[in-house]
């Protein structure tokens, strides 16, 4: 555990807890699946992301009217 | 107390080169597994890292997720199993690992003096019992073949991993490759441009409506419009006006007057709005209709082309009429034609006889000429009288010069003459023919035009009063148009009044309806807003998450950094010592390895530096630029033997597999010199198919009486095989 200690140690002296509780996601996620399970949850969390933006995109969009086409006579 | 844990034996079935069960006893001795290419080496030493950690580091899965490659395919059940048995004096652990073919798992067991634990009991207790996790064991257990090759490679990067996994830093490295940071930066990137841009265009929205409202106001000032005229109520109060001159234009126009909405709100007044332009169109269609101006057209323009071909006719008939009357005049009526024309030709037979008689006669008279020219005949041949032959012939002569010299002539210019009369006669009675005929005809179209009069003015008209009747109708015709046309003006700007009208109500209208989209577009951007505001919150969340995960790489590299370099540190005396002993080259001899980190691709890594010094001159050197890759192959020994005799671990072996990969002679024996002294305190199971290896290590090991030979056969389909 030398490793992982030392990151967590390093970690912790900068005070802040949401940094230990990532770093612990992250090497649980390694260890339990590695590479490519810590790169879904990476990936994963870009996914919530995009979701979020995407919501706020199409928002915006319904308000937005829409243009109207002019009637050729 | 420390405890030093050996191989006391191992038993393999169905793993990877494997098929039956084989036992292999160790008793804690020094083992050379010695064989052909693919004979089952490096399984073997693969079994021992598989029943300890349950996977293999350099094992490539990229298949299947499942490992069923660790499986023999041959294997009935599709099941592998590893059994271990390690000792370290009189107490012994027994491992036994499983796997089957559907699933990663593997199934655990663990025997000792105390009893059996199995699953994660089991693996917490080897890691107690052992103190090293897989990158340990790499890093002073396990010489892999791969480590060797990646540490000899002429890549950099390659050469860089190698190390960090002779270290144990491979899950560091794993960690931070995992990591994709520059993607990270792109996708929040991408998303802020994406936010910002949908926003830029709710903005352009707003200013767009802004614009249109002034658009509307100043179309509505152009109208004749106060400001304080835009509002419901000047709406309200125009289309109250408007009512009751619907009703009335309703009623002239004959078209269904519009239902009105009862409320005056926006989207009511544009539905009435749409309804009064129906209205307007449809009185515009029934105009002409109900003024009668198209129809009344259409008669004055058909009797003007009757009065015009009527005119024609007339002309015509006339022309007939006299050509007639001055033929008759001339040659009086058909019937005395006719007589006359019967009396030529009465005529012209009587002289075609007369002709034909003297024709005979002429012919006759020549004849009896010719009969009369015999000189003999004497006497009449009819009454036997004696003839004058001179008299008669020249009576016969005088008869034919008659008839041929004047009386034939005479007559035939009477029969051309004749001739001509009757064709002039023909001539005559033919063109009087087609006069009546064009006379009957001329009249045909009379009727015909009589009947189009009556069947537009529906009165019958007698032939000769019709040009009168047509003139006096076309006068009438001229009159009503104009009165309709008056009429038509009158209703047409009735309904160009309301139109306009309309259009008034429509412009004030469509201020309200602008100002009304600009404030529901107002409100609800503001309600987007203050949405945006917590979407906001997501992207810096994102932003924050992107910095940990950054300050994570970024403590990780330092890490990794200063754990390689501790590593190296403790082990750089050890590591020269190797690596002299190894006769490594024959003026660098020392080896002095140091790390640094670096960026790649966004990732910091470490990045190792190994030089090699002349202890007498002092001088260095880049090994990778100086060395052979047996030389770096005992750099690589050298580093790893330096960490398995530093290791604190609580394993008493080391695994080497093809260790002399390309050393010479010279290296090689200084290989096993090496090997020998470490065997002395550790156990060393070597897999090689070197043979000079194989003849030398067997011959050490043998003197002291401390190895085990494992001797491979031969692969074949039923599996692995040892030699007894």
């Amino acid at each position: 555990m030398e490793f992982e200690e030392s990151v967590r140690n390093k970690i912790g002296e900068r005070g802040e807890p949401e940094l230990i509780d990532l770093w612990s996601e992250i090497y649980k996620c390694y260890k339990e699946g590695g590479p490519d399970s810590l790169q879904n949850l990476i990936n994963g969390k870009l996914k919530e992301l995009r979701k979020g933006v995407k919501q706020e995109v199409d928002g915006i969009k319904e308000v937005i009217p829409k243009k109207r086409k002019k009637r050729r006579r | 107390m420390s405890r030093f844990f050996t191989i006391d034996s191992i038993e393999i079935e169905g793993f990877r080169g494997y098929l039956k069960p084989i036992e292999h006893h160790l008793g804690g001795k020094s083992a050379l597994i010695y064989g052909p290419q693919g004979s089952g080496k490096s399984s073997t030493l693969n079994a021992i890292e598989w029943v300890l950690f349950g996977k293999i580091a350099y094992f490539k899965s990229a298949e299947s997720k499942s490992d069923i490659e660790l499986i023999n395919s041959r294997m009935t059940g599709l099941e592998c199993r590893v059994t271990m048995v390690m000792r370290d004096g009189a107490s012994a652990i027994e491992i036994t690992r499983r796997k089957k073919s559907s699933g990663r798992e593997t199934q655990l067991t663990v025997y000792t003096d105390k009893g059996e634990m199995t699953g994660n009991d089991a693996q917490e207790f080897l890691f107690r019992e052992l103190g090293l996790t897989l990158d340990d064991f790499y890093r002073s257990v396990y010489l892999h073949q791969e480590s060797v090759r990646a540490l000899i490679t002429e890549d950099p990067r390659d050469r860089d991993e190698a190390i960090d996994r002779l270290l144990g830093l491979g899950e560091a490295r794993d960690i931070i490759g995992s990591m994709p940071m520059s993607e990270i930066k792109d996708v929040i990137d991408e998303l802020k441009a994406q936010r910002e841009k949908i926003i830029s265009k709710l903005e352009g929205a707003i200013e767009q409506i802004k614009h249109e409202v002034k658009k509307a106001e100043n179309d509505a000032r152009r109208e004749g419009f106060q400001d304080d005229q835009f509002n419901e109520s000047q709406v309200g109060y125009m289309l109250d006006n408007l009512r009751p001159k619907i009703e009335n234009i309703s009623k002239d126009f004959t078209v269904v007057c519009p239902e009105l909405e009862s409320d005056i709100t926006t989207g009511s007044v544009l539905r009435s709005i749409a309804k009064l332009k129906m209205f307007v169109r449809d009185c515009r269609k029934r105009i002409i209709e109900i003024t009668g101006i198209e129809n009344l057209t259409a008669e004055q323009s058909e009797l003007t082309q009757i009065s015009k071909e009527l005119r024609m006719i007339m002309e015509e008939i006339q022309k007939v009429r006299s050509e007639i009357d001055s033929i008759k005049g001339t040659h009086g009526d058909f019937s005395e034609i006719d007589n006359h024309k019967k009396s030529v030709e009465h005529r012209l037979n009587d002289l075609k006889n007369s002709r034909e008689t003297l024709d005979a006669n002429a012919r006759l008279a020549k004849e009896a000429l010719l009969f009369f020219n015999d000189p003999n005949l004497s006497f009449c041949p009819v009454c036997g009288q004696p003839i004058n032959r001179g008299e008669i012939k020249k009576h016969l002569e005088e008869v034919v010069g008659s008839i041929t010299g004047g009386r034939i002539n005479e007559i035939d210019e009477k029969i051309k003459m004749a001739k001509e009369e009757k064709e002039n006669l023909n001539g005559i009675i033919d063109r009087l023919q087609k006069l009546e005929k064009k006379k009957d005809e001329l009249n045909q179209d009379l009727e015909k035009l009589n009947h189009r009069i009556e069947k537009i003015t529906h009165v019958e008209v007698k032939i000769d009063e019709m040009k009168d009747f047509v003139d006096k109708q076309i006068l009438d015709l001229n009159q009503k148009i104009e009165e309709s046309s008056k009429i038509y003006e009158k209703r047409n700007k009735d309904i160009e009044d309301l139109d306009q009208f309309v259009d008034r109500i429509k412009a004030v209208n469509n201020v309200l309806l602008k100002r009304e989209e600009y404030e529901i577009l107002e409100k609800r951007s503001k309600a987007e807003y203050d949405k945006r505001t917590e979407y906001s919150k997501t992207i810096e969340e994102a932003e924050k998450f992107k910095g940990r995960l950054e300050t994570i790489a970024q403590i990780i590299s330092e890490v990794q950094t200063s754990l390689a370099a501790q590593s190296l540190s403790a082990i750089q005396e050890e590591v020269s010592n190797f690596y002299s002993r190894l006769r490594s080259h024959p003026y660098y001899n020392t080896l002095e390895i140091s790390v640094n980190s670096k960026n790649v691709s966004g990732v910091q890594k470490n990045t190792y530096l190994i030089r090699a010094f002349s202890a007498e001159e002092s001088r260095g050197t880049h090994v990778s630029s100086r060395f052979s890759t047996g030389q770096m192959n005992c750099a690589a020994l050298s580093i790893f033997l330096s960490l398995a005799k530093l290791s604190k671990s609580s394993l008493g072996f080391i695994l080497l597999d093809d260790p002399s990969q390309s050393l010479d002679l010279e290296h090689l024996n200084g290989l096993v010199d090496v090997l020998t002294d470490i065997s002395k305190e550790r156990q060393i199971v070597i897999a090689t198919q070197d043979e000079r290896l194989y003849g030398e290590v067997n011959k050490k090991f043998h003197s002291y009486d401390n190895s085990v030979l494992i001797k491979f056969k031969p692969w074949t389909k039923d599996g692995c095989a040892v030699e007894n």
